[in-house]
């Protein structure tokens, strides 16, 4: 079975991420987009069209790959 | 001997019901998809018991081993033609996880779509259909038991 490990950095920024539950600032700011997490903070929005990540700072050495990532609903969205 | 996998019940405003404080709650759980060369990386899906079948953004499924079986449009509410989604019926295999547990592969069959524009839903055919689905909200308590 090939051992497939959660690490400790991507378990921190979902425990952030779902304590934002209120933050309506936040959803809205990002509403139908993916997001990549990093230390308590959003570093990366997906673009969808250029299928890419778009860094929110630039200079951050990283990869939005390796980070907590989360499709931001809004919550009543029917698909 | 079944694998219980615990689930994350999420809470967020819903922009346009802020004003009544009104929470959107999901119910999600980690999945890894069957890839060339491994597993992808975990991602969170929501575990959606309105859908009858998986939906997979092509983030995911490109990098994913799949097998399209059939090209269709799904539609959601609204029957409409542009609320219409071109998907691609298929078959992929995935397993789910937490922190401790992981099932073995799961040959799941599901759409997959053509737009980023979404998160990864799991639904019912060949995946919520074979396993226990226990949802406590109110006690903030949520997991599968799969096997």
């Amino acid at each position: 079975m090939t051992n497939i490990r959660i690490p400790k950095h991507i378990l921190d920024a979902e425990k952030w991420f779902f304590s934002q539950g209120d933050n309506l600032e936040l959803t809205l700011k990002y509403l139908n987009k993916w997001v990549a997490v990093y230390d308590e903070r959003i570093i990366a929005v997906y673009d969808a069209k250029e299928r890419k990540w778009v860094k929110l700072e630039p200079d951050l050495k990283v990869d939005p790959e390796d980070c907590f990532q989360w499709f931001v609903d809004g919550g009543s969205r029917v698909y | 001997m079944s694998i219980k996998i615990k689930l994350v019940i999420t809470r967020a405003l819903i922009p346009s019901l802020a004003e009544f404080g009104v929470q959107g709650v999901r119910v999600v759980g980690k999945v890894v998809f069957k890839t060339n060369n491994g597993y992808s990386e975990p991602r969170y899906a929501i575990i959606d018991t309105g859908s009858p079948i998986s939906i997979i953004p092509p983030r995911v499924w490109t990098t994913s081993k799949v097998k399209i079986l059939k090209d269709y449009k799904i539609t959601g509410l609204v029957d409409k033609e542009e609320c219409k989604l071109p998907v691609s019926f298929s078959e992929l295999t995935c397993r789910l996880l937490d922190e401790e547990n992981i099932t073995d592969d799961l040959p799941i069959k599901a759409d997959l779509a053509y737009t980023d524009e979404l998160p990864i839903i799991l639904g019912f055919a060949d995946l919520l259909d074979e396993i226990v689905i226990y949802i406590d909200c109110k006690n903030d308590c949520a997991y599968l038991k799969v096997g």
